[in-house]
């Protein structure tokens, strides 16, 4: 897993020199604004359906951002992203239907009562060292669904719930599911600066320092299961953002949309994409999103079979996931110093 | 007979290369303290013997060449080595631990008596036979980790600073101990050891390393006559 | 009575599956540290194979021994060709890497043998016997059974003989059992086979009951997971008596308690767990481990 999350400073110093942190800051910022560019201009050429793929594709985003967070950082791993991806669509579909609320006010709700959910769960779990947040998770992954079923009076049980379907606003003069791409789309682009932002602030130095070296962390006075419960707290958030996004795009929300599998495959988009930057999300997601579809052309079960060997064959090969291609084939004929630490782990 | 020859060492941790072709000749049945410096490689050389850190070269044990050979193969031929630190193993009891160490022996009936006999020639193990070793105080694990190398019976022993921990009655039972085996069985001792008082009744040849390389070796009435030892400790 | 004594004994045929997957996961956790999610999907491979050699017409008991003996083998050669390269780097990364094999053996068994519910019959025949006022099914015994001498044998090994104690020396500390000549590498591949032919051995038991298809493993696994948990992660013993434990409450709290009931009963084992977390972390029996800095 990366510990690095790439910023401009971070570069700056592994390449050495300020006139490449110039050149290397300038480039991602203009190579950022092209793909914003062609991303808002996409609807306007694609046909409904592959506008609902990508804006799909696109509600994935904050949630591999969000696990990113969680696990390129802070070295923890959790089942239960699904499920909590499932806890704000929910919370955002429910708004919507039954209050009646905007899809922006859905988007606050979901993010808020995910986030509580995933400071309740992480809690315990994160009071303790080791993979126990994985387990936490993988029960909560697989007691979601069962639960969903039984609450029909909130969740509408096996029928779930169907959504008026979206008008984007007369000032627009979008199609809805132009609309909708659009509204997945900012949420994603805001999911992906959150991340960025709370990586180069305090929380990411804390979680560095604690998957680094939790005792040593610990006596630098960073209060450990706090740090950790809050990037739990955060990534639930965000996966909350991104399922509200969900139930808006897709317009309809079962039981049966948010099993392990999902999890599971949020995981496999985390490292897939790699967590070297904040594009690892995104191709993580598209992955997860366009690769069923390439596979189910084969043969139905073979999707799983295709995760899983991209899985094995990514942490085999560029452990960092496939944003980290580029710097590792530079760093083929560049020799940077290594530090001591990384040495020492070498042996 | 040379019991070990060691050719052109090359060894370290990580990128660090700490020995420097270093050659080294080794009778059996002899005591040898190894002598120098902080950071001149007498740890490294140790842990490179019994294979726990990367190295390059030719070690030769008893005709077998080891240098590229695992460390639990390393073992298996006859090697101990009790390292700096706490070397039990803390979830097993005092007797798993001791058992542990005669894990490559056959002669079982053997193994009972040396059981036997260790635990009478340190008492305290005995009174704590049954429980993990982890709870023992560090000289204690010390101790144990000692009497676990010895129930290996091996026919080169690697002791990492064996005083550390100790109070000066049980240093002088370890002392026993080694010289024992030593008497006995001709168990060939390669010693590391600050406390110089502590051992010098024990050891009889010296090899000096200085910046990761043999600065001198032989009788150690000689190295110190000869200035050798100074000269390594305090720089020329 | 007569139906708290059944749910009683039905909870403990229960549990004692999941106390051997639990064991399983426990097994490879104390041999090399990680928590392999997949175990419950290696499991249901093998009863898979069980099937497929059972419908090839090889009799029952010969398809349950040469299954566990392949699990053995291919437990092995997991830990080999794939976990082994990873956990020198990083074992967040194996962990992960266990993930990934959840996804390739799920999609490869539903490729190869579809969704569709088969029957495996139990070798233990369909009969009922009394056991006091509640039936019991002679399948539900004799897989108590097996499991506890399996169980039985297993303890016999690790704890009477040197290869147990081998064992027990590298799962202890893989970075200094080399000193006493033991093999860090040949125990975690140890470690792995026999957590495969522990989940096999479970796979094929729980088979009549549960029926086979692709999901059978996942719900069974979260089961094992809480008894592992409850037990203790680094506990053998924990992980029987958990697994049992999780067994009984879970039938219980489904018959009793209203609620809950047959559909919710997985609620038990996300409640064991966080509860266990918060009040004992450790488990039952687990070992409060120091850090040492």
């Amino acid at each position: 897993m990366s510990r690095a999350v790439a910023s401009g400073t971070t570069r700056a110093v592994a390449s050495g020199g300020t006139r490449v942190v110039a050149r290397s800051g300038t480039l991602r910022a203009g190579a950022w604004a092209a793909l914003v560019a062609l991303a808002l201009a996409l609807p306007l050429w694609l046909a409904p359906y592959q506008n609902l793929e990508f804006a799909t594709a696109l509600a994935f985003v904050p949630v591999v951002a969000g696990l990113a967070l969680l696990t390129g950082v802070s070295g923890q791993v959790s089942l239960g992203h699904g499920a909590l991806f499932g806890v704000g669509a929910y919370a955002a579909a429910i708004l919507m239907t039954r209050a009646h609320a905007p899809f922006s006010l859905a988007l606050g709700g979901a993010v808020l009562v995910t986030g509580l959910v995933g400071v309740l769960v992480g809690l315990p779990a994160l009071r303790v060292r080791g993979m126990q947040l994985a387990l936490v998770t993988l029960a909560l992954a697989v007691v979601f669904t069962p639960i969903l079923l039984r609450a029909r009076g909130l969740t509408g049980g096996p029928a779930g719930i169907s959504l008026d379907p979206t008008s984007a606003p007369g000032w627009s003069g979008l199609a809805s599911d132009q609309w909708a791409y659009l509204c997945a789309l900012a949420v994603a682009l805001a999911s992906l600066a959150v991340v960025a932002a709370l990586l180069r602030g305090r929380l990411g130095l804390a979680l560095r320092a604690v998957h680094d070296n939790e005792l040593t962390a610990h006596a630098s006075g960073v209060h450990v299961a706090r740090v950790k419960t809050v990037a739990f707290g955060a990534s639930a958030a965000l996966a909350g953002a991104g399922g509200a996004a969900y139930a808006y795009v897709i317009g309809f929300v079962s039981p049966e949309s948010f099993p392990l599998l999902l999890g599971i495959s949020f995981l496999v988009a985390m490292v897939v994409g790699g967590s070297a930057s904040m594009l690892g999300p995104l191709l993580g997601a598209l992955f997860i999103e366009f690769g069923p579809d390439v596979a189910s052309n084969v043969n139905a079960g073979l999707a799983g079979v295709v995760y899983g060997a991209a899985l094995v064959a990514v942490l085999l090969v560029a452990p960092e996931g496939a944003t980290s291609l580029p710097s590792r084939l530079r760093g083929a004929r560049r020799r940077l110093a290594v530090p001591v630490k990384q040495a020492e782990e070498r042996r | 007979m040379t019991l070990l020859a060691i050719r052109g060492l090359h060894a370290g941790y990580g990128r660090a290369r700490v020995l420097h072709d270093l050659d080294l000749d080794v009778e059996e049945g002899a005591v040898v303290g190894v002598l120098g410096a902080n950071g001149a490689g007498k740890t490294t050389l140790l842990r490179a013997l019994s294979g726990m850190t990367w190295r390059e070269g030719s070690i030769a044990f008893a005709g077998a060449e080891l240098a590229g050979e695992a460390a639990d193969a390393i073992a298996a031929h006859g090697i101990g080595h009790v390292p700096q630190g706490r070397g039990t193993f803390p979830r097993l009891s005092v007797r798993d631990n001791l058992l542990a160490g005669a894990l490559r022996r056959r002669d079982r009936a053997a193994v009972r008596a040396d059981l036997d006999h260790w635990l009478s020639f340190f008492p305290v193990l005995g009174a704590r036979l049954r429980q993990p070793a982890g709870l023992m105080s560090g000289g204690e694990q010390q101790m144990l980790a000692i009497a676990r190398a010895l129930m290996g019976r091996p026919r080169l022993l690697l002791l990492d600073e064996p005083s550390a921990g100790l109070a000066p009655v049980v240093v002088e039972t370890v002392v026993g101990a080694l010289g024992e085996i030593n008497a006995r069985f001709g168990t060939t001792l390669l010693v590391v050891e600050q406390n110089a008082r502590a051992i010098a009744g024990l050891v009889r040849h010296g090899a000096v390393l200085a910046n990761g390389t043999i600065a001198g070796v032989g009788p150690l009435a000689e190295l110190a006559s000869a200035g050798v030892v100074r000269r390594a400790y305090l720089g020329s | 009575m007569a139906r708290f004594s059944q749910q009683l004994v039905d909870g403990v045929s229960a549990g004692a599956i999941y106390a051997a997957l639990a064991l399983a996961l426990v097994l490879v956790y104390r041999t090399t540290n990680l928590i392999n999610f997949a175990q419950g999907e290696l499991a249901l491979l093998s009863t898979y194979v069980a099937w497929q050699l059972h419908a090839w017409g090889l009799p029952l008991a010969t398809c349950l021994i040469g299954t566990v003996a392949v699990a053995f083998v291919a437990g092995a050669g997991v830990e080999r060709l794939l976990v082994r390269r990873l956990e020198r780097r990083d074992q967040l990364a194996a962990v992960i890497v266990t993930l990934g094999l959840y996804l390739i053996v799920d999609g490869l068994v539903r490729v190869i043998w579809g969704a569709q519910v088969k029957t495996l019959p139990s070798i233990f025949g369909n009969g009922l016997v009394a056991v006091g006022p509640a039936r019991v099914s002679w399948d539900s015994i004799g897989v108590v059974a097996v499991l506890a001498a399996v169980v039985g044998a297993l303890a016999l090994i690790l704890y009477r003989t040197r290869l147990g104690l081998a064992m027990r020396v590298a799962a202890d500390r893989p970075d200094a059992c080399a000193l006493v000549g033991v093999s860090p590498r040949r125990m975690f591949m140890l470690g792995w086979a026999l957590a495969s032919a522990l989940g096999a051995l479970a796979g094929t038991l729980v088979a009549p009951q549960l029926f086979v298809s692709p999901d059978m493993m996942s719900g069974v696994l979260v089961y094992a997971f809480a008894g592992a948990v409850l037990g203790g992660l680094d506990s053998p013993l924990g992980a029987i008596v958990g697994g049992i434990a999780i067994g009984v409450v879970e039938n219980l709290a489904g018959s009793y308690v209203s609620w809950i009931g047959p559909d919710l009963k997985v609620l038990v084992a996300f409640g064991a767990i966080l509860v266990v977390l918060l009040v004992r972390p450790e488990g039952l029996f687990g070992m409060r481990r120091a850090v040492r800095a």
